[in-house]
């Protein structure tokens, strides 16, 4: 795995930190890797490592097989072809949006094509605010700004941290449309920190999951939810993440059907069109469970799917149902009473009703 | 009473020392101020302590040493001799050497709270971006700085401007050369022409309030920092 970026990181607390971390994680060349964690497991540590502004941890750096750090080097950052979008952003604030975006394009790196990278751009509206002054900016649009001046230094690593955290649902969307297009360019490879599950299911390839400082597992986001990693983060429990493919959008509705094998889920649409495979994530808790189809409901989505497993989920409430569909899994929680009633078996047939405004495309 | 042609050379040269003093320091406590306020070394605290020190000796303490310093027998004397440049004291470089060092503190200072106040967030992003430490410096600190600045350029004239005891230790009272506003105000008093040394001194007093205003009115957040040494 010496393609990519990798990281060693090892540092006891008397070394400028107040914890210790210890990291090694992999982050795939060219694709979307979520650094995924609680807050305060070290996650934006791990980014300024890789960025090039702790030159006083002790770590290893090896982007595409050269040494960036290690106990021998030091690759400067502004010598890295990398560009860092910090949570504040970091505008600067003497200058006007227009300067902060010339400021990136005239060093830009010139080995990946400036086209790569309008997409990016053009969702995030920068031109909207040009004229503005720094001071004058809204939360959301100080995020805008600085992620596109990222994008306009045409870097081959992204790193992003919390990158949507101050922007509204509406623009989110345009935004990781935009940021999956550029993975899918092959050219630039995207780091992403988040805690938020939805965003990270949605675009992440690969995730590597921190706590406390270490990194705990590394993997896809079907392989750490399978290896129960991921669920204990989870707000609302266990999730799972079905893939399918969306069709045309209802406009009366506002919503969008998304085949997943074989069975129809109603999402609500998103505002961008044209993205065709889909992750839809779903938390346990949005699920529940009815053996008859025709129950008078608000709730749209009913798929017909298997019980593969009943497990106690240790609240001595509520109960974790397993469910198959196709040949992907995803996860109900019902209350152990509800489990009686309904006599559920594993191979049951059963319809899993899930809401379809808890959906994310 | 109007000013006479020897106050108005007065007044000229002491403009011309406070200028070329204000310009080299701003110069120069550049890269010291920004040590001081980014350093994390041990020896911040002595040459902080250094560099403050004009502001607690009293200047005629100063003014001897520089005058032992620059004098035939003293280190700078030697080196001048040596280097084939007349003796320093009593000369206008000699005053412009003591007054850097009289008016150091003044500039450094509000430099100092200056490059101290920059979000280091900010700079790491201009780093990140592709930005050389020299290029981080000039294109972002600089103009961040720069109420910090406009505070040391008016602080370090009006300070050079007002000094006394270095410049009679070390200047003198040569009229053209050496002889400053304040040595003139001086030499009026001793010789009982109050009226002379009224007007001369009621021209420095309507400086430093236009001085001290235009700082308060220009830089309303820097106030605090830059003038609470």
């Amino acid at each position: 795995m010496t393609e990519g970026l990798r990281l060693q990181l090892n540092t006891r607390p008397d070394a400028g930190t107040t914890f210790s971390l210890d990291v090694d994680a992999h982050f795939p060349n060219t694709k979307i890797t979520a650094l995924f964690g609680p807050s305060g497991a070290g996650k934006t540590t791990v980014l300024k490592v890789l960025a090039g502004l702790r030159p006083d941890l002790s770590a290893t750096v090896e982007w595409r097989g050269a040494k960036w750090q290690s106990t021998e080097q030091f690759v400067p950052p502004h010598r890295r072809t990398l560009a860092y979008v910090s949570q504040q952003g970091a505008l600067f604030p003497s200058m006007s949006v227009a300067e902060n975006l010339q400021f990136a394009s005239r060093r830009a790196h010139q080995a990946i094509p400036e086209a790569e990278f309008s997409p990016l751009i053009d969702a995030l509206a920068p031109a909207e605010l040009i004229d503005k002054s720094v001071a004058m900016l809204s939360g959301g649009e100080r995020q805008r700004v600085a992620i596109a001046r990222a994008a306009l230094r045409r870097p081959e690593i992204l790193l992003l941290d919390e990158p949507l955290s101050a922007l509204d649902t509406e623009r989110r969307q345009p935004v990781l449309a935009a940021l999956e297009r550029l993975r899918d360019s092959g050219q630039v490879t995207i780091l992403y920190v988040s805690h938020a599950v939805d965003e990270v299911a949605r675009i992440a390839d690969h995730l590597v999951l921190l706590r406390n400082g270490k990194s705990e597992a590394e993997g896809t986001f079907a392989m750490l939810t399978d290896a129960g990693h991921v669920n204990a983060l989870v707000a609302g429990g266990r999730s799972a993440q079905l893939a399918g493919t969306a069709g045309d959008i209802d406009t009366r509705w506002g919503l969008m059907p998304v085949d997943v094998s074989g069975a129809t889920l109603w999402l609500p649409a998103p505002s961008s069109t044209g993205i065709r495979q889909v992750r839809v994530h779903i938390l346990a808790r949005d699920v529940s469970i009815s053996l008859d189809r025709t129950v008078a409901s608000s709730i749209l989505n009913r798929i017909r799917s298997t019980v593969t497993a009943l497990s106690d989920s240790g609240d001595g409430v509520t109960l974790l149902v397993s469910l198959r569909v196709g040949d992907q899994s995803f996860f109900a929680s019902i209350t152990r009473r509800s489990c009686v009633e309904l006599d559920l078996q594993p191979g049951q047939k059963v319809y899993a009703q899930i809401k379809s405004a808890a959906l994310l495309p | 009473m109007p000013l006479s042609l020897e106050d108005v050379t007065a007044l000229w040269l002491t403009a011309k020392l406070a200028g070329v003093t204000t310009g080299l320091l701003l110069v120069l406590a550049t890269p010291l101020a920004w040590w001081l306020a980014r350093s994390r070394s041990r020896w911040r605290a002595p040459v902080s302590a250094i560099v403050a020190l004009p502001l607690v000796l009293p200047p005629t303490v100063l003014g001897f040493y520089l005058l032992v310093a620059m004098g035939p027998a003293g280190p700078v004397g030697k080196l001048t001799t040596w280097l084939g440049i007349d003796l320093l004291p009593f000369t206008f470089s000699g005053l412009v050497i003591g007054s850097l060092i009289y008016s150091l503190p003044f500039v450094v200072q509000p430099l100092r709270n200056a490059f101290a106040a920059i979000d280091p967030d900010i700079l790491d992003a201009a780093a990140t971006l592709g930005a050389s430490p020299l290029d981080r410096f000039c294109s972002v600190a600089l103009r961040l700085a720069r109420p910090g600045y406009l505070a040391a350029g008016v602080l370090g004239f009006a300070h050079t401007v007002g000094e006394f005891g270095v410049v009679l230790m070390i200047g003198g009272s040569i009229p053209g050369e050496t002889r400053l506003v304040s040595v003139q105000i001086y030499d009026h008093a001793e010789s009982l022409s109050f009226a002379s040394a009224h007007a001369l001194s009621i021209v420095l007093v309507m400086f430093a309030f236009i001085a001290l205003s235009a700082l308060y009115w220009l830089g309303p957040r820097q106030r605090t920092a830059s003038v609470g040494l």
